[in-house]
């Protein structure tokens, strides 16, 4: 705890110490959409004649330090955005705040666009991925647009099912992903049993994905961080939208105030009057089904050096479903964030950010079942401070630093019968710790390296997580990549890949001790032809003292907590491949993956046979030997557009039951009780999986009040019955198997207004 | 950029002809074994087959195993031998092997070893098990209870001894009055869902294996169990056998229903059971069990 508060203190101070100039000149600002004012994350800005560029941050700010004085070209693009070109000129030791706006570009055919060398720092880093909310908005979507489900669409990341919007990235469960909402962790970030996510696509600015390598100023996780910015809210006019969908809909306004803008999205299910209709003529229609999100922001300018935002989320699904006469299932559960953040701009070299966040996670779910209530109820609770300074002291460095500490409280409780059966509470206190610099010792050497301190006061756990990359520009337009990196993780997520509306998570203590693993990826990133792009990267990684809960735990009553685990280890291995056209009136993108994953439980996948403690490697059921999805998007006209999504996967992996027996003296119930014997885990696999889905667009206008939008959409436009798994009726003599089949053909309509 | 190409190339040829294969395995026939000692009463039969391919129709008539040498061993508390029980394959049901002493009762909290060869076979079976203590209901048991009513069927058990961890129970549900209009209306609306109605399975109803740490331990010792609604299926007077299982009849239990599906893990992917015999599969396990009767009224 006093190492926490030096901590502050001495970042405290730092925000309020002078810092002095060198010799050399210095440009800085914040980089937005001239239209609503929103930052631009990761937009490019450079001096075209000394080819010396950045690009901005999280926050939208850029800085170039370390400027011979004279007269420059400050050239800023992004994508979507016209090129903008301003000439300067600097003198000796001047800092000039120069705040640039970029105006969005219209519909254009076939422009190609110049750039500097410095220009295209177009943030490709190794292993991340940004996926844009037009993509988001524009690609066939399964009744609702999803975050998630265009993030699908990337090399190295997979989907379990059709029902399902979990992230599978390289060979990690959903689980091994930190997501953050405005920089505060979101522990289930699903609605609809899992069918999508709870990121309403009318909030959301900018979603950047670290598939893997990811730097020092993340931990937590074994493999990967996805990162999720609100908007701030239109700075120069009050503007909103309304979309109406067949599963829910969707309303948003955000504008200006005197001192900055604010954001409001909600979004409801609209089902009820539908399940009304169907209550009255089928059975085992929920009594009660709906989820709504709220996504709200409100920033405040209190001078030109220092910016405050609130923002905060709240979802939650409940659902009561009777599935028998006197038996319901009831779920319910959801999530709550807060996070308030301070960004200084101390000097042109220093910039900073404090954030405090609260996060609150809940899940109820429950059965009754002829008389007997069985209830579940975890909760976590999760309140942390964050500060993070970006120091450039000269041309070649930009360090980083940074401190997360917070209070993590998971409690998981059962009840049988009303009698409280298991409980378990964990509170502890968390602290990280982070350096990283930044190296550029010349134009073609980009050198990352960093370190970062995680400790867990539950269990006293303290590990070192080193990491580096190294980037090559030797090559005219090709960045050669290559990243290494430990990382550890202390939570672990009970799930169904079937739905997540019973996610659990139960965190390391005493005897169980947190997951590890390393990452080694190599890349290689070059622009083939103008406005095109293509990615390749090899990644390999391990995981070890994996801590999952025991499938075999029937009844957690009376267990240690160290009994609730099964304790074992893994690995990954793979290849992308991602050619994508950015310009012109066709765009889309090619992703090609090939991905290994295995695990190993002692006791799991043994030999029948063999000493009950070994076990053997097995795939689990996410793993896709190939996996290609083809995007496209194409303006028919200024008003008509269509986009296709084609994917290809091999099959998933399946167990396939050989023998089987039968015991007929259990000494309770009534019938025989069939058993089967299986070989090899999940070692036979399902026929490929693939389907199209095509959507066109109408864009118009709503009676003059604004833009309109209409989207009609037919997913799995050849009805392409996928298996999602092998269902064995076991009470058949001989076993007969079921295809469980995936989604069907779907067609659906929805109409959008933004006024 | 002519040799990054190269390098590419190699690692993607590495990568798609170097994988490891991972095939699935052929079938392969194991000897069953199934066998529940239970505290004051003879030796169990042993029923001895072989597994099936999961595609053939499966019988025990058509598997079962014979000439088989069969021995149950008591051990005492050093894992020696303290007695030996011969076995012989009854005539009339070819492959269960009963003990020639029929006289001997099992007893509580003792270890069994239980030793199988072959005439014809070089497989060699074996496996113990650990008898829980005796199950003892000692409170008063009310004639009737209403169903679902706040005054829940409590049983009393007599502080048991532990060979494990904890104790397991299980609540088996006997009706003695088995009749569609006696149904209790979860399990009616089970019933009413199938073709073909048939209300033998839920004759003898359980509430599947719990743990004695669900369960509230008394000032004295005595263990309070409060008898689990679901479990009753009908109406009227049914007996209520409260049994105490071993480690072996647990694990293969709880196991089989993660087979069967239900669990964490993702469709699709089936386990093995957790059997606890060397040398082939099956359950050789124990259990002691109480008995008392009541009759479970309608609601008002």
């Amino acid at each position: 705890m006093i190492k926490t508060l030096s901590l502050f203190i001495i970042l405290i101070g730092l925000v309020y110490q002078p810092v002095y100039s060198q010799d050399g000149a210095s440009v800085n600002g914040y980089i937005t959409d001239s239209q609503t004012g929103e930052t631009l994350l990761s937009a490019n800005v450079a001096l075209l004649e000394i080819n010396r560029g950045t690009s901005t941050n999280t926050s939208g700010y850029y800085s170039i330090t370390d400027i011979t004085p004279g007269t420059y070209t400050l050239v800023a693009t992004y994508i979507g955005y016209q090129r903008y070109e301003l000439e300067i000129t600097l003198e000796e030791g001047e800092n000039l705040r120069q705040n640039i706006e970029l105006i969005p570009q219209g519909v254009e055919l076939e422009e190609v666009v110049v750039e500097s060398q410095a220009e295209r720092e177009a943030q490709r880093n190794i292993g991340r991925a940004e996926v844009s909310t037009e993509l988001i908005k524009e690609v066939p979507a399964i009744i609702e647009p999803d975050v998630f489900r265009s993030i699908q669409l990337l090399p190295g990341v997979k989907a379990a099912s059709d029902f399902s919007s979990g992230l599978y990235i390289r060979g990690g469960g959903p689980d091994q992903t930190l997501i953050l909402l405005d920089e505060t962790t979101v522990y289930n970030p699903t609605h609809f049993f899992g069918f999508f996510s709870t990121f309403n696509p009318d909030a959301v600015k900018d979603v950047r994905l670290y598939k893997g390598g990811y730097p020092a100023e993340f931990g937590g996780r074994l493999g990967s961080v996805l990162t999720v910015f609100n908007k701030d809210g239109n700075r120069n006019e009050t503007t909103g939208s309304v979309s109406l969908g067949l599963l829910a809909s969707r309303v948003s306004v955000e504008g200006p105030y005197s001192r900055g803008s604010w954001m409001l999205a909600v979004r409801r299910s609209t089902l009820e009057p539908v399940l009304a209709v169907l209550r009255q003529s089928v059975d085992s229609v929920p009594d009660l089904f709906y989820f709504y999100d709220i996504n709200g922001k409100l920033n405040f300018d209190a001078t030109a050096d220092d910016r405050f935002s609130i923002a905060f989320y709240t979802g939650n699904d409940n659902v009561s479903l009777p599935f028998q006469e006197d038996a319901t299932i009831k779920l319910n559960y959801g999530n709550q964030t807060v996070s308030t953040k301070w960004r200084r701009i101390i000097s042109e070299e220093l910039f900073s950010s404090v954030t405090a966040t609260g996060s609150r996670y809940f899940n109820q779910p429950g059965f009754e079942i002829g008389g007997t209530p069985f209830e579940s109820n975890n909760k976590i609770y999760d309140f942390s401070l964050k500060g993070d300074l970006e120091y450039l002291p000269n041309e070649k460095n930009t360090i980083s630093t940074g401190i997360w500490t917070g209070i993590l409280t998971l409690s998981y409780a059962d009840q049988f019968d009303d009698q409280p059966t298991f409980s378990n509470r964990i509170q502890s206190t968390y602290l990280s710790a982070y350096v990283q610099n930044e190296w550029r010792p010349n134009s073609q050497w980009i050198i990352n390296g960093g370190l970062r301190l995680n400790t867990f006061a539950e269990g006293n756990f303290y590990r070192f997580e080193p990491r580096l990359s190294i980037e090559n520009r030797s090559f005219s337009n090709v960045r050669l990549q290559a990243a290494y990196g430990r990382y550890y993780q202390y939570l672990t997520l009970i799930t169904n890949e079937a739905f997540s509306g019973f996610d659990i998570w139960l965190t390391s203590d005493n005897g169980v001790p947190p997951s590890y693993g390393d990452q080694f990826v190599a890349g290689v990133k070059t622009i083939p032809f103008e406005g095109y792009g293509l990615d390749v990267e090899l990644y390999y990684r391990t995981m070890r003292d994996l801590f999952e809960f025991d499938p075999f735990v029937n009844d957690a009553a009376g267990l240690d907590y160290s009994e609730l685990f099964r304790y074992g280890e893994g690995y990954a291995y793979g290849l992308e491949v991602f050619f994508e056209k950015q310009t012109g009136r066709y765009t889309g993108f090619i992703g090609y993956t090939y991905g290994i994953t295995k695990r190993k439980f002692p006791g799991f996948n043994d030999e029948i046979l063999d000493e009950p403690l070994s076990g053997r490697f097995y795939p689990p059921k996410y793993d896709r030997t190939h996996d290609v999805n083809f995007v496209s998007t194409y303006k028919l006209s200024e008003r008509w557009s269509v986009s296709a999504v084609f994917n290809f996967a091999s099959g998933q992996p399946y167990t396939k039951p050989l023998g089987r027996t039968q015991f007929s003296g259990v000494p309770w119930g009534s019938s025989e009780r069939d058993i089967f014997t299986v070989g090899k885990l999940n070692a036979s696999r399902l026929p490929s999986y693939h389907r199209l889905d095509i959507s066109f667009s109408r864009k118009g206008t709503f009676f003059k009040l604004g833009d309109a939008e209409w989207q009609f959409q037919v997913i799995n436009a050849y009805s392409r019955r996928n298996i999602w798994f092998y269902n064995y009726d076991f009470e058949e003599n001989p076993v007969e198997r079921q295809d469980v089949q995936l989604l069907p053909v779907i067609p659906s309509v929805s109409y959008t207004v933004n006024f | 950029m002519k040799k990054v190409k190269t390098t590419l190339i190699t690692f993607f040829a590495l990568l798609l002809f170097g994988c490891e294969s991972y095939n699935q395995d052929d079938y392969r026939e194991y000897i069953v074994v199934e066998g529940y000692a239970v505290a004051g009463q003879s030796l169990p039969d042993i029923r001895l087959s072989t597994t099936a391919p999961a595609d053939a129709e499966y019988s025990f008539e058509d598997n079962f195993i014979r000439n088989a040498i069969v021995l149950v061993t008591l051990l005492d508390e050093n894992g020696d031998p303290e007695e030996v029980f011969e076995y012989a394959e009854s005539t009339e049901e070819p492959g269960i092997y009963t003990a020639l002493i029929q006289s001997y009762q099992v007893e509580a909290l003792r270890t069994y070893k239980l030793d199988i060869v072959f005439n014809d076979r070089d497989d060699l079976i074996s496996a113990t098990t650990t008898v829980p203590d005796q199950v003892d209901v000692v409170n008063e048991i009310p004639e009737s209870v209403v169903y679902q009513s706040e005054n829940q069927l409590e049983i009393v058990l007599a502080e048991p001894q532990q060979t494990s961890d904890q104790n397991i129970f299980v609540f088996n549900t006997i009706s003695l009055e088995p009749a569609i209009d006696n149904l209790t209306p979860f399990y009616l609306s089970i019933i009413e869902d199938e073709e073909d109605v048939d209300i033998s399975e839920y004759v003898r109803n359980s509430s599947g294996l719990i743990n004695e740490g669900n369960f509230d331990p008394l000032p004295d010792g005595n263990i309070l169990l409060r008898f689990p609604w679901i479990g009753v299926a009908f109406y009227g007077d049914n007996l209520v056998v409260t049994l105490s299982v071993d480690e072996n009849l647990s694990d293969v239990i709880r196991s089989q229903d993660v087979q069967l599906g239900g669990s964490t893990l993702s469709p699709g992917e089936i386990p093995n059971l957790l059997y606890n015999i060397e040398g082939g599969i099956g359950v050789f396990g124990s259990f002691s069990a109480d008995t008392v009767q009541t009759s479970f009224s309608r609601p008002f």
